[in-house]
């Protein structure tokens, strides 16, 4: 007979709520576009908004964000109800990801650091494109090599 | 007509244009091969990794058992999850198991599990035979069932005679 492990492998419990998952995908879109058009001009002050964006998404959700709201407020009238609803931890996870990048990148800039704004913007654009795009989800492997160098140390 | 500004300005612009231009292309180039990785299933030969039963907390499928690896910050998993449960509906024979890698690292690492989702196809003996990772939808998950399904399992095939 098999035996009954004390601790059963489980996946994380679903979310009783959640958020239409076409909403973060829009806004990784407009975030390319954004992140596009700084490494085009090399404005600071557009690479300063992106992180203002991410920050407000990585630190109220996603669903506070400005193209959450422009979402909200003109597309999803146009699509229709969602097929399943999403978790809304996963992309709040990848603003963070997204603030820690450009944040960096802003910080290095107003320090003086040359082409610091390009080469920020061009990462977090790689990161973003692939997510609005392919559905590509970089946090969730930086997410895991981190778990697995935390416990390794 | 240039002024004297204006040329001074133009190198940098088309630095700029030609940078983005690569980032672009590079990006575009990087979601092919995503998206041509992600919904394949891969065969995995040449080694014997398996998977019992007391290591995922319940008995294995009598023919296919799709392990899954997955986390709380993950988009894509939430999607496999619901295909496999699509996919293993009416099917007592085939079983899913959602592993959360975060409390898991010790299967993490050993079957060298790098991104969520992974889901490792395992055969009736527990084998693991097939691998597929990121945003694989339902019929990537079929051809993966279907291939573990029509071949017998390599090792472990004495238990049936035993």
């Amino acid at each position: 007979m098999a035996e009954i492990p004390t601790t059963p492998a489980a996946g994380p419990t679903p979310p009783a709520t959640g958020i239409d998952p076409r909403g973060p995908r829009f806004a990784a879109g407009i975030t390319a576009v954004v992140l596009a058009v700084t490494v085009a001009t090399g404005s600071v002050w557009l690479l300063a908004a992106q992180v203002a964006v991410f920050a407000i998404g990585s630190l109220f959700g996603v669903r506070r964000t400005p193209y959450a709201w422009v979402y909200r407020r003109f597309v999803r009238p146009r699509l229709g109800p969602p097929a399943d609803l999403e978790d809304p931890a996963p992309p709040r996870f990848a603003q963070t990801v997204g603030l820690a990048v450009t944040g960096l990148a802003l910080l290095l800039a107003v320090a003086g650091v040359a082409h610091a704004v390009e080469v920020g913007a061009a990462l977090a654009f790689v990161a973003a494109f692939l997510n609005a795009a392919v559905n590509y989800c970089l946090g969730c492997r930086l997410y895991l090599l981190l778990l697995r160098a935390r416990t390794t140390a | 007509m240039l002024t004297y500004s204006m040329m001074k300005v133009w190198p940098i612009v088309t630095f700029r244009l030609i940078a983005l231009a690569f980032v672009v292309a590079g990006s575009a180039v990087l979601a092919a091969v995503v998206r041509r990785r992600d919904g394949r299933s891969r065969a995995v030969t040449g080694t014997a990794a398996r998977l019992t039963p007391a290591e995922l907390g319940r008995p294995l499928g009598s023919t296919v058992t799709f392990v899954q690896f997955s986390t709380t910050a993950c988009a894509p998993c939430r999607g496999v999850r619901r295909a496999l449960g699509e996919l293993t509906a009416g099917r007592p024979d085939v079983v899913h198991v959602e592993v959360d890698a975060e409390q898991h690292l010790d299967l993490v690492r050993q079957h060298r599990v790098f991104t969520t989702p992974t889901v490792l196809v395992l055969d009736a003996t527990g084998q693991v035979r097939h691998r597929l990772t990121g945003a694989v939808d339902r019929r990537g998950l079929g051809e993966a069932l279907s291939a573990v399904a029509a071949t017998p399992a390599t090792t472990g095939a004495e238990v049936h005679h035993g």
